[in-house]
């Protein structure tokens, strides 16, 4: 349990030194997001519309975009191989990297939510259910893309280079779409004054099955 | 319980010996002219049958034909992929080598069958509902099949190292079966602009014979040519393979 900890906390300090990575995160999810009022013009109905679904896939999109790496340095720099020597559980290391990522991108996607909330007409009502959503899939984000991660090692070789997010996105995201379908229509009942409790309810089930599945499957995925 | 074992072990070393390369090589190299010229005399009795012979459908018309492709393909679609899904839990439990060349051999197959199905859709749903494509359960989750076959593909395609990279594909296509069955019940589940099942279902399928019969024919001859494709696939793989152990092993001759 230490050792996890300890490895969340090298982890979040990494991230911390070389703020660029989250930066680029929150920057580009700010920049894609307000594309679209250029894109299909700014109708305050029609945006209203489309804000949580736009919101939802650019934070779909700028995770993805941020989770290619996560395992990559570790391979290239060796310290995956002590990982995998440890004495500590690996599916428990892998859950300390992953909440490690989900901490400096999925939360700072969450805290900028609102902003682009107010920028694309959203109610303020809607903002703390749209927060919600955004944690609890945010966090299956980080679990399913960092699976596509582990698959993703062969491809790196052990130079560290970076293969593209967009493979990722490829190969992830028919596997995100039910968090993607639950999450949006949770914030959307919330938009039109109704309660969406069992969009919530099967969010939090994919939150957990996540949890609790995962982490076991990008262990196997990295022992390969 | 411990017969079915004693029967297993017994069993094991045929099995060892069935599934060399060697021999797997020499099977495919019989069944390849079979396969080949039973697709060719199938599919030209099938299409024939099924394109002149059998009468247009008392509400669709002429335009009916094109079920003729659609089903096939949605068919071998589905269970391309269930069996790659299944060969890759056994790929990875029993680790054989076969197995994942066999997967490998079929992902490419699958992946244009589910674009035929989709396309031929398309072609179908504009003159029957008045529009190419709808946001539909039954099509959205075949066009989700179809992005699991495309990832697969380009997993393997960015690997270097090529056994760790079919392991990881493997445990992708492994992950991605738990969207066969919501392909096949999608239709069952949800309101659908698709027709219901209806060859496979309790009571007997629901259409008429002279449709059925040249429609089964259809789904065997394009199977046997599917199965003909997934040979020469694999039998390339396979001698590629041999060629660069061979290689290989005259490097630590020399």
């Amino acid at each position: 349990m230490t050792s996890a900890w300890a490895l969340f906390c090298r982890d979040v300090r990494l991230y911390w030194r070389r703020p660029s990575d989250v930066l680029v995160v929150a920057v580009f999810f700010l920049v894609a997001v307000c594309l679209f009022p250029f894109g299909v013009g700014i109708a305050p109905a029609l945006l209203n519309d489309l804000a949580v679904g736009v919101i939802w896939v650019v934070a779909l999109l700028a995770g993805l975009l941020s989770l290619g790496q996560i395992f990559a340095q570790d391979q290239a720099d060796g310290s995956l191989d002590l990982m995998l020597l440890s004495p500590t559980p690996l599916p428990l290391l892998v859950t300390a990297k992953i909440w490690a990522h989900f901490v400096t991108s999925g939360m700072v996607i969450t805290l900028m939510a609102p902003i682009l909330g107010f920028m694309m007409g959203l109610a303020p009502t809607v903002f703390l259910p749209l927060m919600g959503s955004l944690i609890l899939g945010g966090l299956c984000l980080s679990y399913v893309g960092a699976f596509g991660a582990a698959l993703m090692l062969p491809a790196q070789g052990h130079t560290g280079g970076g293969t593209s997010g967009a493979l990722l996105v490829l190969i992830v995201s028919p596997l995100l779409i039910p968090v993607l379908i639950f999450a949006v229509g949770a914030v959307e009942a919330a938009r039109h004054g109704l309660d969406g409790g069992s969009a919530w309810m099967a969010l939090v089930a994919l939150g957990l099955a996540a949890l609790g599945g995962i982490p076991w499957a990008i262990a196997a995925c990295l022992r390969l | 319980m411990a017969s079915i074992l004693r029967f297993y072990h017994r069993l094991a070393p045929f099995w060892a010996k069935a599934t060399t390369p060697s021999a797997v090589l020499r099977l495919l190299a019989a069944m390849q002219s079979w396969l080949g010229w039973g697709s060719v005399v199938l599919l030209a009795i099938g299409l024939v049958w099924s394109l002149l012979v059998a009468p247009p459908d008392y509400q669709q018309g002429e335009a009916v034909r094109i079920m003729f492709l659609h089903v096939p393909c949605a068919w071998l679609a589905l269970a391309i992929y269930s069996m790659m899904a299944i060969m890759s839990a056994m790929a990875l439990i029993w680790r054989h080598n076969l197995a994942f060349i066999t997967i490998r051999a079929m992902a490419p197959v699958g992946a244009v069958f589910a674009f035929l199905c989709l396309f031929t859709g398309a072609i179908w749903g504009k003159p029957m509902w008045g529009t190419w494509w709808v946001w539909d359960a039954r099509l959205t989750s075949m066009l989700i099949l179809w992005f699991f076959y495309l990832g697969y593909l380009a997993l393997l395609a960015v690997t270097q190292d090529r056994g760790r990279g079919e392991r990881a594909a493997a445990i992708l296509a492994l992950v991605g079966g738990i969207n066969v069955p919501i392909v096949k019940y999608s239709v069952d589940w949800w309101h659908s602009l698709h027709q219901p099942a209806s060859i496979l279902r309790l009571g007997g399928p629901r259409i008429a014979a002279e449709i059925l019969a040249p429609l089964l024919l259809m789904i065997v001859a394009m199977t046997v040519f599917a199965l003909y494709v997934i040979c020469l696939n694999l039998r390339r793989l396979l001698i590629e393979r041999k060629n660069l152990a061979a290689r290989l092993r005259q490097n630590l001759v020399a």
